[in-house]
């Protein structure tokens, strides 16, 4: 079993990852977020966006992962995943940036329209998801986002065989399909 | 138009990004088709509500095990009074003018000192299977990334070529530029010094992490036009960076 330190490098994390994605990806939390709080108290003050940005580096990292993108040769653990973090925390201090100057602009209202309907668009994507079921909407995002192959959902799932899941996965998919044509007529 | 279960597989493996070279041929062959790019667009949208609602769960996730964990010390209300504060970022300032470092904290110098900067491998006393668990030395603190704590080793260790070299490197790692900037300048001022193209190179990479690029400019040309430097390469391509 692998065990994952502060000082593991990205080869390491595969081993641990291809082991337990679970207990990989909470250790990898667990041992770099102090860290990585403190790393940017010494270059941007905004304390808030710090631990957000983090979370999203650790799922950046988990995607890159599920994908293969990982070269172990890149660098260390610790530095791939600060450079990902640190690269959030400058586009989203950017993005507020923006912000700022377009209120400063004095268009409020364009703003609070596309926050409003971005915050409508997510909340009517939820709504269409959770409209599949659970065991729906658990069997596509096992297959969809964490990629787990056909046989891993069997076991995983407790399904009676692979041709199962393939029925299931194809029933669901119609089911998606025909909730987004209820709610945006696709 | 029903779709063959091939179809399928090769929008579903061009979504997720598994497409072979060939398969990514037939894909190219396969959009020209009308009704196939419009099912292959239908798909990109639900694969991608799929994806976010897988990602917000692993959000969630993320934000249980961070609840779990303790409160990281240094996000506690700080009780240093405001006006020292302001103090010591005067002060900082006034250093920072003295050596000509203007505009801190540039996002774009920091994205190229990013893609660049890599930490310098321990090669003095690296850490070896076990040595992680005991003491380490301060040579191992830096290379697993407490590079506080291997500043305050270093501080009390003799005065070395290897000790200086990687000190100015704890500094950089740190971000803490305007010290990194005098020391590798020490280094890179002594020609028969063991480390001393090295600190060259991250010496131009202190000086773009404060924007002085004029500076980072001048080594970056000496350290191209030295063949035999290691750093070489990427010099070139970092000052084509810079122009």
């Amino acid at each position: 079993m692998t065990k994952l330190t502060a000082a593991s490098g990205l080869q390491e994390l595969r081993n641990a990852f291809a082991e337990n994605r679970e207990r990989a990806i909470r250790d990898v939390y667990r041992l770099h977020r102090d860290s990585f709080l403190k790393y940017c108290q010494t270059w941007s003050s905004n304390s808030d966006v710090h631990l957000d940005c983090f979370q999203e580096a650790v799922i950046a990292l988990y995607e890159n992962l599920v994908k293969g993108k990982i070269k172990t040769d890149q660098s260390s653990l610790k530095t791939y995943l600060f450079a990902i973090g640190k690269h959030k925390v400058l586009n989203e201090l950017e993005k507020r940036k923006r912000r700022e100057k377009r209120k400063e602009l004095q268009k409020e209202y364009i703003i609070e329209e596309s926050k409003e309907s971005e915050e409508t668009e997510k909340l009517n994507l939820k709504k269409t998801i959770d409209q599949l079921g659970t065991s729906c909407k658990d069997l596509l995002v096992k297959f969809y986002y964490h990629q787990y192959s056909i046989e891993a959902i069997m076991i995983d799932m407790d399904y009676k065989n692979q041709n199962t899941v393939k029925a299931h996965k194809s029933r669901c998919m119609k089911k998606l399909r025909e909730l987004m044509s209820k709610s945006s007529g696709i | 138009m029903e779709f063959t279960d091939k179809d399928i597989r090769l929008i579903e493996d061009a979504l997720l990004d598994r497409l072979s070279g060939e398969d990514q041929f037939r894909l190219a062959e396969r959009l020209k088709d009308d009704q196939f790019s419009a099912e292959y667009e239908r798909y990109k949208l639900m694969i991608g509500m799929v994806q976010s609602e897988g990602r917000s769960e692993l959000k969630k996730d993320l934000q249980k095990i961070d609840k779990e964990l303790p409160l990281l010390q240094n996000n506690k209300q700080r009780t240093i009074p405001m006006y020292v504060r302001w103090l010591v970022a005067a002060s900082l300032i006034g250093i920072a003018g003295y050596l000509g470092i203007y505009n801190f904290n540039s996002d774009t110098n920091l994205n190229v000192y990013n893609k660049y900067h890599e930490a310098y491998p321990n090669l003095i006393d690296p850490i070896t299977k076990g040595s992680e668990s005991g003491y380490m030395s301060p040579y191992q603190l830096y290379e697993s990334g407490r590079y506080e704590a291997a500043q305050r080793e270093f501080s009390v260790l003799d005065q070395s070529e290897e000790r200086d070299f990687y000190m100015a490197l704890t500094y950089l790692e740190l971000e803490d530029f305007v010290n990194a900037i005098n020391r590798l300048s020490q280094i890179n001022n002594n020609d028969a010094h063991r480390f001393s193209s090295e600190a060259r190179w991250y010496l131009a990479l202190a000086y773009i992490g404060v924007q002085n690029e004029e500076k980072a400019g001048a080594i970056l040309i000496d350290i191209s036009e030295q063949e035999n430097s290691p750093f070489s390469k990427s010099a070139s391509q970092l000052l084509k960076e810079l122009e």
